[in-house]
Formats: structure tokens, sequence, C-alpha cells
């Protein structure tokens, strides 16, 4: 420790004409480098900061950032969607796009941080690391924060616990009354959290007080000689506002925008939240009408919370499987996934979660052949290492664990304690319990640990969209002024310009390979099957010269075409054009 | 004047615009005829506005009331014009409203009087225009939906007229490879060849069109492929250019889907288009899997009863059939994911059960009907109802594309649009049905609410509620999904009083035909005169019932 205050003030010490200018860039090594926005990653922001920190960021690079008005929220917030990308090399809507977004679910808010991370991540380093540089050069990202500030807002200025908040704000009818949002939580005393109840019955429970600890509510065994406890838990901090009987059960709004997309959707009574028909709130629809727009979106990533998972479709066994050439894409990215965030493992969500009917990104991928992700972020196993759990051990059930190491890394902040109020209908009870940032958020120090992991998931996804070359092309004299023009098209990149699903099922516009000069005239053309066989040749049925490829190019693979042509043409010029990657020419000398 | 286009004009369409004939009305007209109708009767017809269509046409909804809007009251909606080839069902529907305005029969005064009917003449205009435009084509699709041929082009090779008589009709194409051939029973009929009994074809048919894009088709890749009736969540297609980008993507589909939302004192709706659960007991389905995807076929059979009893006591007659399925409709959507009380009926096809018509001198007509093909069949009701302009003969054409065809067959919109006197006919019969609908429509009453005196001031206060109409207060599906929400009760009492007993709020169905509920509390500190219930529900105005009133 010593040591360590001895650097500090020796550092502070140092004035900056002494020092060695801090090399530009801030890759994620912590000395020699000084990023030119400071943002403190230690924390979580509101609607307004997350904003506020994206037009920093746009003001200081605004050669490579600009923002677009999505649309607004239900309580009229609004979307600012942020467009990461080089436009001196090129207009951005011709390169390959990745779209990222947070906090769809209100209560889930380290995605907003992790999508302004990683335009951070991507900015500081645009001009010193030549792959950041050259990502940006050949693609863009479409950034959006906070699908649902309204959820966000609310979790940070209402009182919450880790889970509420998920919805959005328009009003809803949760329990059939006719009357909309009358019956949320309550805080009871005024201490900004929404925690537990809890009632003293002596002899009469069905809990007693953890003996080493009286904060840790214990459940009596049922087979404990007939003893009972002294106390019962009354459940979330809450009473009947609407008088109906029920408690809680009408809160704001009341559904969940993740079960609001096209494919697969199923209504409510199916699944639950899913609203009355798809992209029925304004912030689903405007992404949709966004994302349809946008043909050259060729990844998507999506950041909620919590369990460290990096999922995928489908989001139902009723899918059945999705298309094995997609699957060893998923499947590659996925797995350095996994490295790349070590506590997280890569999972399918119906199969190892549970069933999702519209699900954000299992549309993006089912309805519009997009390989997409969705991440959940933080997993309390980097909080309480593995020893700490062993069986039988002082710290075996997770909230001995949560309690352990609140007490020891957070002076014990994130538990609120128990102290009386006066409940309408149970009297005298107490409330205590977990405040919302514990659980499913990291503590302020494990922040920038998940959010650069996760930042540079992204990098890894978005680098392995479509890059597509034309190697020198090969030209046989066939005789009689018959020539064969052979060409190869290839993608560096693991994702393919055309995913298997948006093959199967006609997705968008199908790349194409033309050969276009003066005086040359195609006789025929085809896809080659055999690099050895020019016979092996798949003839378009019409137009020669314009070859389309519902295949598209395979990920790190080629397409090898021949052209047969006459004319007197010297010159010709080859394009291979495509959706998500950059349209490319190539001049071909003829003589 | 082409001499087909002449004969087209005995087709309806030359009639004086007027709904009261059950006229076919272009959109103009159909905007002045719903005004008119509203300026007539200023105090019970109201046109709201819906929503403006991608073709920049206004949908309205004309809002049939007499008396007091009030919260709850119950409400029919009525929709036509939704499939395009049915334009001419905004005339009946439009036309029906009025029969139910002009009524000189007091309960059918007093019906409009408590309810509400909500009717949207034509859902559909962008694609109904298409019936009044030249050259005259059968139209269902209206906003467009990519490459159909995945040739790279969009709508490169749409239908069209190319022998300028005004139509697009059929091109046949002799040739040995074709699944058609000429019906032995009437020579200007085709029918599919026959595998089994190893038919050979001798044509093929087409749409009529050009071959723009050389692939020896035509009309395969038309400009517009996203139909409306399509374009709503209930088993909506995926990837199907006709369904559109999602469910709602348009904004008519949306407009009617928020309409519904947005008034749940709807609680029937009847559909004008291609499907039809009238005139048949709506198919029964047993399972009912909860959490997993629910196919829109088949209804418990308390709604299928319910809905086929009330069909019987209107004492119209339906006999239309489905045409084509119910994935991705408005109708599949109000009924399998509301679960409103929902009729559906395809109001007019051309009849196949015409007898030939017998020619003095002429061989008997071949004595099995059914071996006759369907077309075979339409053209014998299209010669004795001289319906002439219906069926254009084919005639020998050069085509540009692909040589020698014939053009000819059904004339657009003949097997789908019934000859006017038809049309006023059923205009009268469907304000027959949209009365009987109104008359059964759930009318919960508290049929007695009494307090019984225990002693020592403790009351057993007791409610029963119940409803004579024939349809429930919600279907079964409506109980299955949420769509509706339940009748709500709630006890009122002096703040100085204790409920002791009995709930303090409950919600409530009530079946059909004098379908029940009860309800008891046991209250102390209050007289049984201070104590009322509070009644409401979704197509029931909210009210508040004393004790002493209820006696």
């Amino acid at each position: 420790m010593i040591d360590a205050i001895a650097l500090a003030l020796m550092a502070l010490a140092a004035s900056p004409q002494d020092a060695a200018e801090p090399r530009q860039g801030f890759p994620g090594l912590p000395t020699g480098f000084r990023p030119r926005v400071e943002i403190a990653w230690n924390r979580f922001y509101d609607d307004v900061e997350i904003d506020a920190l994206m037009a920093r960021l746009a003001a200081q690079w605004p050669k490579l950032m600009r923002e677009h008005a999505l649309g607004a929220s239900v309580e009229g917030r609004p979307l600012r969607l942020w467009i990461l990308g080089d436009e001196a090399s090129g207009t951005l809507d011709d390169k390959p796009a990745m779209w990222v977004d947070g906090n769809i679910h209100g209560n889930e808010v380290q995605g907003a941080e992790a999508v302004v991370y990683l335009a951070w991540y991507l900015l500081e380093n645009s001009e010193s690391n030549p792959e950041v540089a050259a990502l940006l050069k050949r693609a863009s990202f479409h950034l959006l924060p906070m699908v649902n500030p309204d959820g966000r807002a609310r979790w940070f200025d209402e009182a919450h616990n880790a889970s509420s908040s998920r919805t959005g704000a328009k009003p809803t009818d949760d329990d059939d009354d006719g009357r909309f949002d009358e019956d949320g939580p309550n805080d009871l005393d005024g201490d900004g959290h929404i925690v537990q109840m809890r009632k003293h019955l002596p002899g009469q429970g069905t809990h007693r007080l953890d003996p080493d600890d009286p904060r840790v509510m214990i459940p009596v065994p049922p087979n404990d000689e007939g003893r009972r406890g002294d106390w019962i838990l009354l459940g979330s901090e809450g009473f009947d506002d609407d008088g109906d009987g029920r408690v809680d059960e009408d809160g704001v709004g009341g559904y969940d925008m993740n079960r609001a997309w096209p494919s697969m959707w199923e209504p409510e009574h199916v699944q639950r939240g899913a609203g009355p028909y798809p992209l029925h709130w304004p912030e689903t629809r405007a992404i949709a009408e966004w994302i349809v727009a946008k043909p050259q979106i060729a990844a998507v990533q999506s950041f909620h919370n919590m369990g460290g998972m990096i999922l995928r479709g489908p989001g139902a066994e009723g899918f059945g499987s999705y298309e094995p050439a997609d699957v060893r894409v998923y499947d590659e990215l996925g797995r350095d996934g996994e490295l790349m965030l070590p506590f997280y493992r890569y999972m399918v969500i119906w199969k190892d979660l549970y069933t999702v009917y519209g699900g954000f990104v299992t549309w993006t991928y089912e309805g519009l052949g997009i390989l997409s992700f969705t991440n959940e972020l933080w997993n309390d196993d980097l909080m309480f290492p593995e020893r700490s759990k062993v069986a039988g051990g002082p710290l075996a059930s997770g909230d001995k664990q949560r309690r352990w190491f609140d007490d020891k890394l957070l002076s014990g902040a994130g538990f609120v304690d128990w102290r009386a109020v006066d409940h309408p209908v149970h009297g005298k009870v107490e409330v205590g319990g977990w405040r919302k940032d514990v659980g499913r958020v990291p503590p302020s120090f494990l922040i920038e640990e998940m959010l650069h992991r996760n930042a540079l998931f992204c990098i890894a996804h978005a680098a392995a969209m479509p890059e597509v070359s034309i190697e020198e092309p090969q030209m046989l004299d066939l005789g009689d002024g018959l020539k064969a023009l052979d060409i190869v098209v290839r993608n560096k990149r693991a994702i393919p310009t055309r995913t298997a699903q948006a093959k199967k099922h006609k997705l968008g516009l199908m790349d194409t390979i033309s050969l276009e000069g003066k005086g040359v005239e195609v006789l025929a053309a085809g896809v080659r099957g055999d690099r050895f066989r020019p016979d092996r040749i798949e003839l378009a049925e019409r137009d020669p010269a314009v070859l389309r490829l519902e295949q598209g190019i395979p990920g790190r693979g080629e397409v090898r075409v021949r052209f047969y042509l006459r004319g007197e043409g010297r010159r010709a010029a080859i394009w291979w054009r495509g959706e998500k990657g950059r349209d490319v020419r190539r001049e071909v000398p003829l003589d | 004047m082409t001499p087909l286009l002449a004969l087209l004009l005995l087709l309806p369409q030359s009639a004086a615009p007027d709904a009261a004939s059950g006229a076919l009305l272009d959109q103009r007209e159909l905007q002045a005829a719903c005004a008119r109708l509203a300026s007539e009767h200023p105090r019970e017809a109201t046109i709201l506005p819906l929503v403006e269509t991608p073709g920049g046409r206004r949908i309205d909804i004309v809002r049939i009331a007499r008396g007091e809007l009030q919260a709850g009251r119950p409400a029919v909606l009525v929709v036509a014009g939704l499939d395009g080839p049915q334009a001419w069902t905004s005339g009946v529907a439009l036309e029906a409203a009025r029969g139910l305005l002009t009524s000189p029969d007091a309960e059918v005064r007093r019906l409009l009087a408590q309810a509400t009917l909500y009717v949207v003449p034509r859902a559909n205009p962008d694609a109904c225009e298409a019936r009044f435009a030249t050259p005259l084509a059968e139209t269902r699709a209206s906003v467009r939906g990519g490459d159909d041929d995945r040739d790279g082009a969009e709508g490169e090779d749409a239908p069209g007229d190319v022998d300028g008589d005004g139509l697009v009709l059929q091109l046949r194409v002799p040739d040995p490879d074709g699944e058609w051939l000429v019906d032995p029973r009437d020579p200007r009929a085709m029918r599919k060849r026959d595998r089994a009994k190893g038919e050979v074809g001798t044509h093929r048919l087409m749409p009529e069109g050009r071959d723009s894009d050389r692939d020896e088709k035509t009309g395969e890749d038309p400009l517009l492929d996203v139909v409306l009736n399509r374009n709503f969540p209930q088993g909506w297609r995926e990837h199907a250019l006709e369904s559109g980008a999602w469910p709602t993507s348009m904004p008519e589909s949306r407009a009617l889907c928020d309409f519904v939302l947005a008034h749940p004192e709807i609680a029937a709706v009847v559909v004008y288009g291609e499907l039809d659960n009238c005139a048949e007991r709506p198919k029964v389905r047993d399972e009912w899997p909860r959490r997993s995807p629910s196919p829109s076929e088949g209804l418990p059979a308390a709604d299928a009863d319910a809905m086929a009893a009330l069909v019987k006591r209107s004492a119209v007659k339906f006999s239309g059939r489905s045409s084509g399925s119910d994935a991705g409709t408005f109708q599949a959507w109000v009924q399998a994911q509301r679960g409103l009380w929902s009729f559906h009926a395809n109001l007019w096809s051309l009849p196949m059960d015409a007898e030939a018509p017998k020619v003095e001198g002429a061989p008997e007509p071949p004595a099995d009907l059914a071996e006759a093909g369907e077309d075979a069949k339409r053209l014998r009701w299209i010669d004795r109802e001289k319906e002439t302009a219906r069926f254009v003969p084919w005639r020998a054409f050069q085509h540009p594309d692909l040589g020698p065809v014939e053009i000819g067959g059904f004339a657009p919109y003949a097997l789908v649009e019934p000859p006017q006197a038809e049309r006023a006919r059923l205009a009268g019969e469907q304000a027959r049905f949209l009365a009987s609908l109104l008359r059964e429509l759930p009318r919960p009453r508290v049929a007695r609410f009494a307090a019984k005196d225990l002693g020592a001031g403790l009351l057993q206060v007791e409610l029963e509620l119940r409803n004579d109409a024939l349809l429930a207060t919600r279907s079964e599906v409506a109980r299955r999904t949420g769509g509706v929400r339940p009748v709500r009760v709630r006890l009122d009492l002096p703040s100085d009083a204790t409920r002791l007993a009995g709930p303090a709020e409950a919600q409530l169905d009530l079946a059909g035909l004098g379908g029940k509920a009860e309800l008891t509390w046991l209250v102390r500190g209050v007289d049984a005169e201070d104590i009322a219930v509070e009644i409401d529900g979704p197509q029931l105005t909210a009210s508040r019932v004393e004790m002493e009133e209820a006696r």
C-alpha cells in the first residue's frame, strides 16, 4: 500500500513538461496512455448523462460520430442513435454496419454503459490502433445505448429493486380492472428503496434469524421437530393501492419490449409481456423501421443483464435449428467470446436458458438473416470466487456470500438494514433487504472490466463482417474471338455476405458479380463448382453479364465464376455488389 | 370503345352510385355516400376518420348510435372492403347500416339507443380502387413487397392488358407439358388435368401480360405484393412477400388493430370478406395448450355453439365458404387473440349449382353434373342468368413475347361480385343480421341484491347477476387470452362499516342465456339501504346499484 501511495505522489509531483507525451489511444494498457475524453467507468449514469457522454464523444470526434434522432419513447425521451464510422473513406451506407444496443429492459442498466464504452474505445483508438482504424474505414456502428430510456430513468429516479422497472412506461391494465398502473410497489418508509417486508410472530413464523447475523432470514426446515420460527416474510414492499384485495399487481407499464419483435411473436397469453401486436411500442417500432431500412447491417449485439451469457437463438424449440452454415459462424464467435469473457457461457436461448417468443436478436437473425447475439452482462462469480462456495462451508449459501462480500468490500452499503414501519394491513412490520444496485449489476470497482471485455467482443464480431475482394482475373483465349475470363471473388472474414438464413428465405437483395465493358459481349457465364473442371458450372439462365448469387460469398471463402465473352473491347470492369459489404470493382485488360 | 369493354359495362359498375341500391362505389362515391348518410341522420351517424392509406386515401368509420355515448355502451364493429376483390361489400355494409337507421321497427330503434355500431365500409381502399381502374384487374395487394422471381428486378413483370381490351384476363397457351385441358363439357371452360385418371394437359394458363423479363412466364413479378389482410398478427406468415415486413407494418392494419384496442366496448365484430364462419357451425377444437403457440383454427365448443345459435336465430341464410387461409387476417386476430365474438361472412360467390339450360333439340346435357369442372359449372350459371359480361370468350392473339396464344376467361371480379339485385337483397339481410346481433349482445343485470339480518348487526349480503342475452360476457377464447376483461363488481360500504367476509372486488364472467354469478358478503355497522355495489365492464356502462333500488 505504501508503495502505491508513494508512486501516486511521485506521479503527481512530476510536472507535465517533464513527462514524456502520453501516447495516443487507450488500448487497455495502464501506463503511457491517456484518453482524450476521460470518463469514470466506475459508476452508472442516468439517461440524460448517457446522452451527454455520447455527445461529448461526438464533439471530440465529429468526423467519426454523428447523431440520428430515431424517435421518442412513450414518455417523450429521445431515442438517440449514434453512428460511428469514417465517412471520409466512403459513404457509411455502402459499408457493412453493426447494430449495438442496450437497456431494452429499464433495470438492466449497464447495457447503456457498455455501448458508451464501445464508442469510447473505438474513438480513442481510431488513430493509434491500425485494426480499429481499418474497421472504422471499412465498416460502421449503429449504437443505441438505451432502447428504454423511460425504464432507465424510473429505475434511477424512483424507488425500485434490482428487477423492477424492466418495462416501458405505457400505461397498461395488468389486472384487468379497467384502470391503468394504479397499484404499484410502495416505498413504505420513503427511503428510496423497494425491499422486503417481514413481520415478527414469535413461535408462529416460517423463518428465524441467523444466529451469526440477524439480518439474514433462515427458513425453518420442515423436519425441525415441530419447532416454528419467529418471523414471516410478506414479500416486496407495498400495499393494496386500489383496494381490490391484491398487492402491487398493476404498476407502471407491465410489458416486455424484448418479447415484441415479429419473428415467432406470440400473443400475451402465450408470451407474457408481448403486447397486443408486434412492435406495439414506439421504441420497438422506431428500431425495426430503422434496421429494415438499413440492409447493410450485418451484425447485431444487444446488451442485457445478468448471468454471464452470450446468447443466440432460436428462442423457442418450435423454430427447429438454425442453418448449419450460420451455426458454424455463431460457434466461432461465441466460443472466442467465452475466452474473452471468462465468466460467460455461450448458449442457445430456448435450450440453455428459457423460451422467449418474439425476442429482438431472434428477429434480427430469423427475420432479417443477421448474425446476432445477446450478452447477459455480469455474473457474480466475479464477486464471489469459486472457493467461497464450498458446500457446508461458512459461505455456502448465496445470501451469505453476498452479505460477507458486501460487508468486506462495500462497507455493508448494499444492504438496507431492517427497520420498523406501519403497514395498512399487516400492522407493525420491518422492511429491509438488498438495494437495487446489488445482484444484477457489478459493484463500482468491477464495472470497467465488464465493459471492456464486452466492447472487445463486439469489435471482434464487427471485424468478422464481410470484406470482399476480387482476385487477379485469369483469361484464356479459346480462339475464334472467344475468351474465357475466370474470376475469384473472396471474402476474407468469417461472416458470409449472405447468411444461410438469408439465402433460404430469399431475404434482401442477392449479391451480383457482373462484367461491364464497352465492346464486350458476354455470351454465357456461371458459377464454377470446381476449380479444375471448367464444365462444372452453373450457367446463368438469362443476362449472363450479371450473375446473381442467392448464396452470396461464404465466410472465409470464395466464389469462382467464368464469363465467356467476345468483342473488340480492350478493357472491362468486374464488379461485386452486395448489401452487406462494400462494392468492389476490378479492372481487367482483355488484350 | 371495344366491344369487350362495352360488355363489361353490363356489370353493375354502370349503375348510378347510390348506396341505397347496394351500388358499387368508388372511393369518392363511397365518401359521398357516407357523408350523405351522416347528413340525413345527423344525430345518429357520425364519420370518424381512421387513417390515411399509403395511396393517400382516407379510411372512415361511420358510427351509428342513438342517444348518449356513455363509456361501456356495447358496440359492434362491421368491417367491409377489406379484401381487394370485394369492393362491393362496402355498399352492402353501408346500406345495411342505413337499413337499421331507417327501420320503423321499434325494437331496432331501441337497440340503436343501447348499443353502438361502428361501420368501416372500406378498410382497404387502395386495393379496392383497382375495381374502378382501367385496365381492370382483380387486385389484392396494395404495397410493394419485393422481387417475386428473384431475378434482381422488382415488379418488372406484372400482369397487364396486352390486347388493349381494357381487361386483364388469362393467357391460354397450347403446351403438351401444361397442367390444364379444355373441359369436354364446355369448350370455354378449362380444368386441371387429373393425373390419377391419366389425363394429359394441353395448355398452360397464365395471367394476361407481357413477358418483360423474358423468363417465359407472364405476370410473375407484379409491382405490388403486400396484401392488407395478410398483415395481421395471428398466423402471420413470415417471409412471404404478401405478408409485409411485420404484422401491422401497414398503416391500415395497425389503425384497425389500434381502433379495436382503443374501443374495449366492441363486443362483436362482423367482417364481410373472403372468410366465412357463419354458413356452418364454426369448427371446434378441444385442445388448448397453455403457453404454446395457438393455431387460429377452431373454437371452444361453447363459443361455436353460441355463434351457430345466433346465426340461426337471425334467420339470415349464409351460404358462403371461406376462400383461402385465415393466416395473417384481421378476422383471425380478432377471433383467436382478442377473443371477440367474431362473425365472418363471405356473402357471395358465383354459384356452381345451376342446371344447364335446356335447349330444344339439343342432345341431353351430361347426366352427372359433378363430372363437369368447376369453371363449366360457373358458366352454366352465367348462361342461365345471361350475365355474359362475366366471361370473355377465348380469342386468338399474336403475343409479342410468346407467339400465338389465346386471351379470354372469366372477367376480373366476375366470380366474386354479385349482380346488383343480389347486393340489394344481401344488404337487407345483413341489416336483419346486425339487428339480431345487437339484440344478443351480453347485458348483465342485477337479478337480486338483498341483505339477510343475522342478528347483532351482522348482515349477509347477496348479489346475483344474470345475463339473458345469447352471448356470454366473454367468449371462452377471451377468457383464455385475456383479450376482453371480465365484469367487475365492487361492494360499496359507508366508511364506518366493516366487511367481514367476501371479496373487496370480484371479477366475473356470465355465460349466455341466463348465465348467472353470485356473490356473498358479511358486513356489519351498516343499514341494508346504505349498501351498494358498483358494476362495470368493458361492454357494460358503469353503474352503482343501491340495495333499496334492487328490491
